[in-house]
């Protein structure tokens, strides 16, 4: 790992994080808040108030992923491929469960879903070219 | 693709944390290569040559099935 790579990737676990505790802290007002905000304008801007630190994260992401040498980027390029593939076929082969009698799942459960899909592309990438 | 990135780094004694460190790249990176899991675009396969003061294809050659017509 080169030094300006090192400087990048601690520049990124600090933003990164600085922008999930923001957001963690967000969801926890929003939850226990939007029941008793009215009118419904006012709901809906403190139901998407979270998503402003989870764009601050991904852009962060982004950023970082610019940093890495082209190996690197390959591999997130391929844990990205595999995080599609498994949400589409997990998320679609629910909704077809659901027909089929299942319990009706929140769509908020797509991002984490896509996530972990996200974390076993990486293992699975960093596997392939170890 | 096949490569002597081994033997020339060895020849110079450097480890591979050297190397990485001469191209910009992670160890990683350098492991891959040598190991024949990756094969480097030709900007970096260029780069390699550059440090090694020498040409791209006494580094890197082909495998004979990418050579057959």
């Amino acid at each position: 790992m080169t030094a300006e790579h090192h400087t990048a990737k601690r520049r990124y676990m600090i933003r990164f994080l600085g922008a999930m505790m923001v957001y963690s802290v967000l969801i926890m007002i929003t939850g226990r808040t939007i029941r008793h905000v009215d009118p419904t304008w006012a709901k809906v801007l403190l139901s998407l108030l979270p998503i402003i630190p989870i764009g601050v994260a991904l852009s962060e992401l982004l950023r970082f992923v610019a940093s890495l040498d082209e190996l690197q980027r390959r591999v997130q390029f391929e844990a990205v491929a595999t995080a599609g593939v498994l949400t589409c076929m997990l998320s679609f082969a629910w909704g077809m469960l659901e027909m089929a009698g299942l319990p009706k799942l929140p769509i908020v459960l797509v991002t984490p879903l896509f996530s972990a899909s996200y974390g076993f592309g990486v293992w699975r990438a960093t596997r392939k070219y170890q | 693709m096949n490569n002597r990135l081994r033997i020339l780094r060895a020849q110079r004694n450097w480890s591979q944390a050297d190397l990485a460190d001469a191209l910009g790249v992670s160890r990683q990176t350098i492991n891959a290569i040598e190991t024949g899991k990756y094969d480097p675009s030709l900007p970096l396969a260029f780069k390699i040559a550059h440090v090694f003061a020498t040409a791209i294809e006494t580094i890197f050659t082909p495998d004979e099935e990418s050579t057959a017509p």
